[in-house]
Order: C-alpha cells, then sequence, then structure tokens
C-alpha cells in the first residue's frame, strides 16, 4: 500500500500541470484566477455560478452570497 | 476451533437471529425470558470458553468443548433476535395488579413504582360479569417550565432544563372496564400521575382482576398522524448537522421534555429522535441553518405529526425509513403571521451557547471549510458532484440539472455544451447515476474510505513516518470523514473494516484477506448492535453485499475467465459485444424467454463447437486467453464482474425491482475516475485551508479536478441515455435465498463437489453419477424455486387496486382468469416537484406484484392527470392492447398542436388551453424537450418490426365507444367483463374532451364498479338518463372529474356546484345505488395550478355531499385511505384500504407505544 505514495506525487503532479493548461484556456478560470488575485474573490465567476449551491457557506471574509446580491 | 473462526460464527449467527425476528417476530412481552435465555446462553458459553482455555493451557483434555459451537450459535441468535424485538418497540410497563376480592373492595399490588410523571392505562386481564367502575388516587409533580423575562425557556450551563414543580393531590375520572368488552382491551387514563396512592372500586364484580400499565414517554407514543394537531411544547438539543435546503432547514433534535398537551406538564422523553423543519422567512433563520448550530438547546411549538406510510401496496414507506434511523416525529415550523417565531435557540443562564461534542463539532467545520473550497474552485454543478462525493453532502445534489442543462450556459461556457449529446436535458444527475449505475459513488461507502485511507498512507510515507505510528492517526482521520460524511452505515462498515485492516497490517502483519474476512461480520454485528433496524436498509446491504462479493466471488470469477481461452475466449467476448448491442437496441427482447433459451442452446454449442475446433487445432490459437489482459485490469474486470454478479444483479432487484443495465460498464471508468476526483477534491480542500499560497494550488486541483467531474458526469449521462434501466419483477425472500446458494455453490463449487462425492462413495453409489444427478437436481429445485417465487400468483376472483397517485387515476384490474388490465396512468410533473407518478407508484407497484406483462391498457381520458404516466408504462412493461376515447384515433409522432387541437370542441364540454398543450406534449411530444417520453413516439417504437415481434413488444392501438365489451370470459361465479358506458356517437361527433372520456363499467358476478372518469354533470345526467338503473348498477362508484369537475362552472360556483350535485349527481347515484364511492384525489396544484383553490372548495362540497346522502363509511379517497383493493369472487366484495394495512402494522395511529393516549 505504501507504494502508493508514488502515483499520488505523479497523480497531484499530473493534475497540478493539467489544472494550469485549464486555467489558460477557460475563460470563467481566467476570471476566476484574476479575481482571487486581484483580492475579490466574490467576482470570481467559478463562485458566483455556486450561488445556490449551499448559500449559507460564505467567502473567508464573511462575504455571503446573498450580500453580493 | 479457532478464536478467529469463533468470532466470525458469533456474528452471522447475531444477523441470522436478526432477520429470524424480522421475519418470525414474537410479541414485545415475550422479551424479558429472551434476554434471561441470552444470558443464560451467553454465560454458559463463556464458562465453555474459560474451560477451553484452561484446558489448552494446561494441554489437559477437553469435555464439554463440542458444545461450545452450539452454545456460541443460541447465543448469538437469541442475542440477535431480542436487539431486533426491543429496537422495533418500546413496551409498557406493568406496574401494578388491583384484584377484586368481594363487593367494593380491592387490593392494589404494586410491581413498581412510577419513575416519573407518567400517563396510564388499565388493560382488562379476565372475564368479569359485570361493568368495573374505578378511579386512581394519586400525586401529581408537574413540571412548569421556568423562563425568563423574554418568556423563553431556562436551562443551566450542564444543560439542565429549569423546573418549578407544582405538587398536587388527584383523582383520575372513573374508568369503567365493561363486561362485554373482550379480554385484553385497554383504558388509557386521562389524567397523569406521578405517584399512585390507592384505588377506589365505585361499581363492579365481586371477582376479577385489572392490571395497571405505565405508558412509554418515548417520544413515538406523542405522535399524532395528519395535519391539524393541536400543537406541543419541546425542549430538546440539536444532535447532528443541520440538512440546508435552499428553501428550508432541517434540524435533527433529541427532544428531552414535552409538555403534552397544550398547557399540561411537562413529559422527560425516554428516546426517539424528531426532525424539526424552519424555513427561511421566519425570524431567526440564519441561527439553525448553519452547521454551527449543531449542539444548540432548542425550545419549538409545533404540531408534532409523524411520516407517511407506504401510500400503495409495496411503496415507499418513508415511516418505517425514519424510524430505521431512530426518528419518530415531524414538527413542521412556519413564520407566524404575527409574535414570536415557534423556534429559539436558548442560550445557558450567565454562559455562552453550548456547542456539540467537540469531535464532532470539529469535523463539521472542518466540512464547512472543505466546501468552501470547492465552491470556489470548481463550477456548478461539478462542484455538487465533488462536494456529494467527497464530503457526503448529498442533499446539495437534489434536484440539480444534469451538465447538458441550458441552465449552465453561461457566456464563458462553452456555447455548444448543451448539443454535445442530447439537447437541453432536464435530468437530475442523481437520476442520471441511477439509470447508469453509477449511484453508489453518491453513497460515501468502502471506495471512498479505501480512497482515502490510501492516500493518507502514501501522504505519511512520503514523509517517512514509521507504519506504526501514522496507523492511529489515520484512524482518527478516517473517524473525522465518517462523521463529516454522516456516518451513514455504508461509511461506518468501511471506517471499522479499514481500520480493522490498519492494525492487523501496521502490528499483526497480516494479510488484506484474513482480515477482510474477520473485519466484515465484525463491522456488521457493531452496526447492528447498535441500531438492528438498520438490516433492511439499502445502504447497509448494499455496501455490504459488495464487500462480500469482492472478497468472495472475485477469484472464482477470475478462475471462470482464465478458463476461456483461443476459440473460446473470442467467442466470449463476440457474445459480450453482441449482447449488449441487442440489448441496447431492444431490452425487452433479451430478457424474454423466447429468446433467452434459443439463445442459451445456441451459445452451448457455439462453445462446444469452439471448443472442438481448438482441439483439432483449427482457429485461434490457445496464447489468446484472459491472460492477455494485464495482471491488475484482469483483477479489476473480475471484480466488477463479482459485484454485478453477487450484487447488483439480485439487490438491485430486490430493492428498486429495476437493473441498471449500463452500471456493468460505466463502473469500468467510473470505479477508477471516481479515486482521482475524490483524492483531488480532499487534497485540493484541505490545500486551500492553507493561507495565502493554499488557494491558488487549489485552484489548480479544482480545475483539473473540474475536467474530470465533467467526464464522470458525461459517462453518466450518456450511458443514462444508451443503455436501457429495465425494470425487472422483485423477487422474493425465497427467490433471493436460491440465488444465493446458486452464488454459493460458483465460490464453493470444488468442496461442496467433493462432499457429494465422498458422500456417494459412502453409500456405495456410483460416482460421479450420483454427485452429477444430486447437482442436477438441486440445480433444478433452486431454478423451480426461483420461478415459482418470481410469478405472481393466480387469484381466481377480480381485483381492482386503485393506486394512490395524487390528483390523478390509476386503476390495475386483475381478472379471475388472471388478465390485467390498467386503466390510466397518473400524471407527471417534470419540473417544480418532478414527480412522475408512473415511474414512482404505477410500475413500482406492477414490479412489486411480479406484473411485468399487461393484457391491455385504457386510457379514458386526454386529460394528463390519466394520460402524461402512459408512455412511462409502455416503455417500461409489455402491453398487448392499448385502448383510447375515439378523439385520440391515429396519434402519430410530429402532429401539429393545431391538429391536435382540432380533435376537440372546446365551445362543445370546454377544456383549458394549458391543460391541452400539457396533453399535446404528453401525448405528441414537445420539440422543445426531445428527451422526453410521449404516447405518439412510444407507439411508432412498438409496431410490428420483426425484434418487438419476436419479444412480444408490439401494442396494438385501438379505440372505443359506448356499446363495446372488453374481455368478456366465465369465472367461477359468473362472467368477468369490461362494459364501455361512454363515449355515444353523438358525443364524439361534438369532439367532447371530457363528456368524450371512456365510461367503463366492471362487472364479475353480482359485483360492479362503474368509472366515471372525466364526465362533466351534464355528461353525468346523461349518462342516468340514456341507461336503466340495471344497467349502471354498482357497488362502487368512482366519482367524476376525482369529484372536482369545474370546467364548466364559472363564476360564483358554490351554489351552482351545490345545484348540480343535487340534480345531477342525485340522478346518477338513485340510479347506480353504489354503497362505495371513491374519490381519486389528491393536492391539485401540480395539475391545475391558479384552478387548484377551486377545485379543492368543489371536492370538499362534493364529499360533504356524499357523506351526507351515503353516510360516512360509503366514502373513500386515494389521499385519506391510499391505495384501494376491491375484492370480489362475483358474490360479495371487500374493500381494504393501504391506510388500514399501515395501521395494523404497528403505524400511524401508534407508533412506538403498545398503545396512543389522547388528551
Amino acid at each position: 500500500m505504501e507504494r502508493g505514495a508514488q502515483a499520488l506525487v505523479k497523480v497531484l503532479g499530473a493534475a497540478l500541470l493539467f489544472g494550469g493548461l485549464v486555467l489558460a484556456f477557460h475563460p470563467g478560470y481566467r476570471a476566476a484566477l484574476l479575481a482571487v488575485w486581484r483580492g475579490e474573490p466574490a467576482a470570481s465567476p467559478v463562485w458566483d455560478s455556486n450561488r445556490a449551491y449551499y448559500p449559507m457557506i460564505g467567502l473567508p471574509d464573511g462575504t455571503s452570497h446573498a450580500d453580493a446580491n | 476451533m479457532q478464536t478467529q473462526t469463533r468470532i466470525i460464527l458469533f456474528c452471522y449467527c447475531f444477523i441470522i437471529g436478526l432477520v429470524l425476528a424480522m421475519v418470525w417476530p414474537l410479541n414485545p412481552s415475550a422479551l424479558p425470558a429472551l434476554r434471561i435465555a441470552t444470558a443464560l446462553l451467553m454465560g454458559g458459553a463463556a464458562l465453555l470458553l474459560f474451560q477451553a482455555h484452561r484446558a489448552a493451557r494446561d494441554n489437559a483434555p477437553v469435555s464439554g468443548v463440542r458444545w461450545l459451537a452450539w452454545m456460541l450459535v443460541a447465543s448469538a441468535v437469541t442475542l440477535g433476535y431480542s436487539r431486533h424485538i426491543s429496537a422495533n418497540t418500546v413496551p409498557d410497563t406493568r406496574v401494578g395488579e388491583i384484584v377484586l376480592s368481594g363487593s367494593g373492595v380491592a387490593n392494589y399490588r404494586a410491581h413498581s413504582a412510577l419513575p416519573d410523571t407518567c400517563r396510564l392505562r388499565v388493560r382488562k386481564e379476565s372475564a368479569i360479569d359485570s361493568d368495573l367502575r374505578i378511579r386512581l388516587a394519586g400525586e401529581l409533580d408537574a413540571r412548569i417550565a421556568a423562563r425568563d423575562e423574554n418568556g423563553r425557556a431556562q436551562i443551566d450551563k450542564r444543560g439542565r432544563w429549569q423546573f418549578q414543580i407544582a405538587p398536587m393531590q388527584l383523582t383520575t375520572d372513573v374508568i369503567v372496564v365493561r363486561a362485554n368488552d373482550p379480554v385484553g382491551t385497554d383504558y388509557p387514563l386521562d389524567q397523569p400521575l406521578t405517584r399512585i396512592t390507592g384505588v377506589e372500586v365505585l361499581d363492579g364484580p365481586s371477582h376479577g382482576a385489572v392490571t395497571l400499565y405505565r405508558i412509554s414517554n418515548h417520544i413515538g407514543s406523542f405522535v399524532r398522524p395528519g395535519r391539524a394537531q393541536s400543537p406541543v411544547t419541546i425542549l430538546g438539543r440539536i444532535s447532528a448537522d443541520p440538512l440546508v435546503y435552499d428553501f428550508k432547514t432541517v434540524l435533527p433534535v433529541t427532544p428531552e421534555f414535552i409538555q403534552y398537551p397544550a398547557g399540561g406538564p411537562f413529559y422527560r422523553v425516554e428516546g426517539g429522535d424528531i426532525q424539526v423543519t424552519v424555513r427561511p422567512e421566519m425570524e431567526g433563520y440564519d441561527v439553525f441553518s448553519h452547521t454551527s448550530a449543531y449542539g444548540y438547546d432548542v425550545e419549538f411549538r409545533g404540531e408534532l405529526t409523524v411520516a407517511r406510510g407506504a401510500a400503495n401496496p409495496g411503496g415507499f414507506d418513508a415511516r418505517r425509513f425514519q424510524q430505521n434511523y431512530n426518528i419518530y416525529g415531524l414538527v413542521s415550523l412556519f413564520a407566524p403571521r404575527s409574535g414570536p417565531p415557534p423556534i429559539h435557540a436558548i442560550k445557558p443562564m450567565d454562559g455562552p451557547m453550548r456547542e456539540g461534542n467537540a469531535l464532532v463539532a470539529f469535523s463539521l467545520r472542518l466540512r464547512d471549510n472543505v466546501l468552501r473550497v470547492i465552491k470556489q474552485t470548481m463550477i456548478y454543478p461539478q462542484s455538487a458532484f465533488v462536494g456529494g462525493v467527497t464530503l457526503g453532502l448529498r442533499y446539495g445534489l437534489q434536484g440539480v440539472e444534469c451538465m447538458f442543462s441550458d441552465r449552465y450556459a453561461h457566456a464563458w461556457h462553452p456555447a455548444d455544451a448543451p448539443t454535445m449529446i442530447g439537447r437541453n436535458c432536464e435530468e437530475t444527475i442523481a437520476d442520471e447515476f441511477k439509470e447508469a449505475g453509477v449511484n453508489h459513488v453518491l453513497a460515501v461507502s468502502g471506495l471512498h474510505v479505501t480512497i482515502i485511507t490510501v492516500m493518507l498512507v502514501g501522504i505519511f510515507s512520503l514523509m517517512r513516518v514509521p507504519r506504526q505510528a501514522y496507523v492511529p492517526l489515520i484512524i482518527l482521520a478516517l473517524v473525522i470523514f465518517s462523521i463529516i460524511t454522516g456516518a451513514r452505515p455504508s461509511t461506518l462498515r468501511a471506517v471499522i473494516m479499514n481500520s480493522l485492516f490498519l492494525m492487523t497490517w501496521a502490528y499483526l502483519d497480516q494479510s488484506l484477506r484474513s482480515s477482510v474476512l474477520l473485519g466484515v461480520p465484525v463491522a456488521a454485528f457493531l452496526i447492528l448492535l447498535h441500531n438492528p433496524l438498520v438490516v433492511v436498509d439499502p445502504s447497509f446491504t448494499l455496501s455490504f453485499g459488495a464487500i462480500l462479493s469482492l472478497g468472495l466471488m472475485t477469484t472464482p470469477s477470475l478462475d471462470l475467465l482464465q478458463r476461456l481461452k483461443g476459440n473460446q475466449f473470442i467467442l466470449f467476448l463476440a457474445v459480450g459485444v453482441g449482447w449488449t448491442l441487442l440489448a441496447v437496441r431492444q431490452w425487452a427482447l433479451v430478457v424474454t424467454p423466447q429468446f433467452i433459451f434459443p439463445a442459451i442452446a445456441v451459445l452451448a454449442m457455439l462453445f462446444v463447437v469452439a471448443g472442438a475446433l481448438q482441439r483439432k487445432g483449427i482457429g485461434f490459437s490457445e496464447r489468446i486467453n484472459y491472460t492477455v489482459i494485464p495482471e491488475g485490469i484482469g483483477a479489476f474486470l473480475a471484480a466488477q464482474f463479482a459485484i454485478q454478479l453477487g450484487m447488483m444483479i439480485p439487490l438491485s432487484a430486490g430493492y428498486f425491482a429495476r437493473w441498471p443495465f449500463a452500471g456493468a460498464y460505466a463502473n469500468l471508468i467510473a470505479i477508477p475516475l471516481i479515486g482521482v476526483v475524490v483524492q483531488l477534491g480532499a487534497i485540493g480542500g484541505l490545500l486551500g485551508l492553507i493561507p495565502g499560497v493554499g488557494i491558488y494550488i487549489a485552484l489548480l486541483l479544482g480545475a483539473a479536478n473540474w475536467v474530470f467531474s465533467s467526464i464522470f458526469l458525461w459517462i453518466a449521462h450518456a450511458s443514462s441515455e444508451w443503455f436501457p434501466y429495465p425494470v425487472i419483477r422483485r423477487p422474493g425472500l425465497l427467490a433471493l435465498s436460491a440465488y444465493y446458494v446458486a452464488c454459493a455453490w460458483f465460490i464453493w463449487n470444488k468442496p461442496i463437489w467433493a462432499w457429494l462425492v465422498r458422500s456417494a462413495e459412502r453409500f456405495k453409489l456410483k460416482t460421479p453419477l450420483w454427485p452429477r444427478v444430486a447437482a442436477g437436481v438441486a440445480a433444478i429445485v433452486l431454478a423451480s424455486l426461483v420461478v415459482a417465487d418470481m410469478r405472481a400468483a393466480p387469484l381466481r376472483e377480480l381485483r381492482m387496486t386503485v393506486l394512490s397517485v395524487g390528483y390523478g387515476s390509476s386503476i390495475l384490474i386483475e381478472s379471475p382468469s388472471g388478465r390485467r388490465i390498467l386503466v390510466d396512468a397518473g400524471f407527471v410533473e417534470h419540473e417544480r416537484g418532478r414527480r412522475n407518478e408512473a415511474t414512482r407508484t404505477v410500475v413500482p407497484v406492477l414490479a412489486n406484484q411480479k406484473i411485468r406483462h399487461l393484457d391491455a391498457v385504457i386510457l379514458t381520458s386526454p386529460r394528463p392527470e390519466r394520460a402524461a404516466g402512459i408512455s412511462h408504462v409502455l416503455s417500461s412493461v409489455w402491453v398487448d392492447r392499448l385502448f383510447l376515447p375515439p378523439s385520440l384515433a391515429d396519434l402519430a409522432p410530429g402532429e401539429s398542436f393545431e391538429d391536435f387541437s382540432h380533435r376537440f370542441n372546446p365551445g362543445a364540454g370546454g377544456v383549458e388551453a394549458d391543460v391541452l398543450a400539457t396533453s399535446y406534449d404528453e401525448l405528441i411530444g414537445n420539440p422543445e424537450w426531445p428527451m422526453r417520453l410521449a404516447l405518439a413516439p412510444e407507439l411508432a417504437r412498438r409496431g410490428p418490426g420483426f425484434l418487438n415481434r419476436w419479444a412480444g413488444w408490439t401494442v396494438q392501438n385501438e379505440t372505443l365507444a359506448a356499446g363495446q365489451a372488453l374481455f368478456e370470459e366465465p369465472g367461477p361465479n359468473g362472467t368477468f367483463r369490461i362494459e364501455v358506458l361512454n363515449p355515444t356517437r353523438d358525443s364524439i361527433a361534438a369532439r367532447e374532451v371530457d363528456n368524450g372520456a371512456l365510461v367503463l363499467r366492471v362487472v364479475y358476478g353480482n359485483f360492479a364498479a362503474l368509472l366515471t372518469s372525466d364526465l362533466h354533470y351534464d355528461g353525468v345526467a346523461q349518462l342516468a338518463q340514456r341507461y336503466s338503473p340495471e344497467q349502471l348498477r354498482s357497488q362502487v362508484l368512482f366519482l367524476p372529474h376525482h369529484g372536482a369537475p369545474l370546467g364548466q362552472i364559472r363564476g360564483e360556483f358554490k351554489p351552482v356546484l351545490q345545484n348540480r350535485l343535487s340534480d345531477e349527481l342525485a340522478a346518477l347515484l338513485s340510479s347506480v345505488r353504489p354503497e362505495r364511492v371513491i374519490a381519486e384525489w389528491g393536492s391539485p396544484r401540480p395539475v391545475l395550478g391558479l384552478q387548484s383553490r377551486d377545485a379543492v372548495t368543489a371536492f370538499e362540497l362534493t364529499q360533504q355531499y356524499i357523506v351526507n346522502t351515503l353516510g360516512e363509511l360509503a366514502w373513500l379517497s386515494t389521499d385519506r385511505d391510499l391505495a384501494i383493493t376491491l375484492t370480489s369472487d362475483g358474490r360479495s366484495y371487500s374493500v381494504a384500504t393501504q391506510a388500514e394495512a399501515n395501521r395494523a402494522t404497528g403505524g400511524e395511529d401508534d407508533a412506538v407505544s403498545d398503545i396512543a393516549v389522547g388528551f
């Protein structure tokens, strides 16, 4: 089972690279990255798409979807 | 016998005891005797174990040890049996006996003092020669809640509710034990007591005895079914994290005190939880809609009711399901028009709000934080999927539409995404998963726990931590994971088993197989000892079924597959592909005997020929075999084969009467993929909590996981679209047992064969002839048991089952000769509640009654509450003939709405435009929703093609008119037939919608039932005029238009309706002279929308009229009485209702206690 560690590292490495590609080419994720970088996570379209999903879970700064509206 | 073997034996016998208690339950009064027997047997077993241990230590001869196994078996069975009985009921306790000796003298023998304020009942224990009138004297220490200046109940820092005690002397009302009442009758006392001080006999016989019982204060004894109960006040604590929806929050509450009734004393509650629903419009809602509410003390006031039992035979029993999880009551709270909200979180005096268990509170906070990261890094609805599989948040997936819904077409979303496969899909993700057979990934189970375990082992290994050091940490992490995901039986099973495995692996260096053999029964024992009622819960059985299939059937499956070589291996692959393509093209064919038996014969022959050619060196090389597949993939395929064989096929059929055909294929990709999704979800969620850089790493992982999740959702979507999800007959206990005996043969065929050979040799019989004969006979017996159990029993009488399908209609008629005819198919709601009565009620009822072939379906009206479900029924079962009203002749796919509308004359009979549009969608199809089923395309698919004819899948489509008779056939006590009384030539010519509906009279011997479908009152009057009373005479009348015909009544309809009831319905009643009147009723809102309020008023007026005219007993309705079954032998008839059946099984009137006591 401990051999799984190697596989885990490979999966994580591949996922990070693949995630970078998605961030580069997907407009929604690109906008999400910029929003987080600017310190405006509430403006992220990824966050916004989750408006109806567990609305009481807000951002770490306390901003909820209801506040955003 | 090894200790491990003894533990395994004990655990499995405990489960057998539970099953015996389910199948043959004893009265709870036998519980004390059972407990004594269990204690004696366990004491005996312990003594023998001790002896065996001492003898082994001293190398001395052992005496009596051969009894040890039997003692273990007996003690485990009795323990399981008594645990199930005690979990299923909270018996009232006997507190004393009142013995009459001489006139007016009563001797009260107290057995035990009352432990608290209690309600009491008297039971008549022996026959008495005159009425006995007694009353009890006693004291009541009435608890009155201490309240603060805001009027809220008070609690101290240690969580003790504060009360003032008001002591009072009390004499109960007089109880009359009647001489005529049978022995065993109970008489509840109206007043509760804390102490009994005496008994006064006012009048009665000179001899006899009655017993005094204390009614359990379990919360279940306080609940009352239905609405409009008097509200109660409850003090309790939120015992788990709230279930938060976007329109409500459900709080699991452990009640501690209940004030019952309002203004009465507070009772200490002795067990059972309740669910409290609060709504966003309520003041203070935010306090309860967060995880932090876990552990809060609360006071609330509302109606305490119980979930509804099954509405139809074999239907989902919400009450039983909730009781399996210790939930015995429901309170639904609404915002009041004025005044304070009905629920408050109570802060202890001089202290902060109390919190729940620290580990649980930490776990739930962690879950919320991880969810926050998922929401920031994953696009919806993929986020809902990842939240569901990683955090067990299944509620977040409820009603979430599939990835290809237009709902998700954002500006930055690929514009052509919805057209990738099917357009504008309206199915939910959960439904697609069910149909694709990958639903199990949403139930956090062994797969998820193992993924987390492997991930954590990997992380610790990378950090070079010794195995012995990190195993306890991983076990703690698994406990937190199980708390986060809701601690369902499947998760607990996996956590217990993985923990056992980790400990044996780290400290005893044992193999996986030995820990599985021990872990499965030990985990089952621990879970069932805690809550024996989950033994039939799908979450429990499917989880254990899967792990046992994996553990026991993978190796035999692999052996079987590896035996196939060369020609036979290629043939096996070809057959697999061919069978799959055929099933996708026409699933009905591959499950019919006319295909299966010839196919088996041909395949057997082909395999023999392939083998023979192989031996002659013709064909493919033997090197082409299963072993050419890489070892890991080969083992994985064998494991999938084992799970299908041991779990999916039998248990999916047993629970859901359906088989997700796609599961065998979709899981080949879905299971490896879910490993990636869960690991990336968990690691990303945790890394995202690191301040600063964490959210960027989480965003990278989330973006990658979004792709993997999308692939998973796409696989589920495509599988649900391409593969069938056939309905199959629900196997009974007998068929399932026979199936698993066959599985046992598959697993242990070598030792069983060896035993058969040894037995034959012992009796000097020829081998291998006689062992083969014995195996053949056993196979024939098993097959016969399965076939017998899967076939519906012959009736020899008429049975009409009126299904409870809300505001709609569906009636199953079973004739004395065994014909099955379905009249109407219920409503389908595509939005809001998404309630499809055909797939939710009608088809499951058919499967439950082992019916998959209908001689006919009769659609009486084009109205959607009768017609919408028809295409779903046709797509699920075999139907020989479909009878339609003349207005629906020659339906064809693609018919325009204008042409469809011209079938009817709006001026004659009147039908609302929106209703006609809905009918068009359901009968012809809606171009906006091409994936929806509709009648015309379904009929086109059921034409006389080759495959359809071979499968018996064709449907003969006919119209009916007045004067025809269907299925006329002699029965033991008269003739059975269905007479058509409407529409007449006139109403056909007038193209009326409602008055053109089919009116049927079902006749068998002297019994008749009149089904008036959607007639309006003028149609009813015409019917009464057209036919003589003899032609209409029926013992049972189905009210027209569900008892609320509105169509032709405008404006002030109440006086108009009352006139029509007393004129036109009265005319019909005087002709028909019914003894019972049935209204197929439910909430009309989904069908009628804004008109529903008028429909409710009309229904109430009709009910009042019928009750006044024919009496209360004549009235039956499918909302109150649920499914109604009429049975007739041609001479007399009987009526049975599902509501009665629910009550008879300890149902709605007495949920837990031996007796329900009202105040």
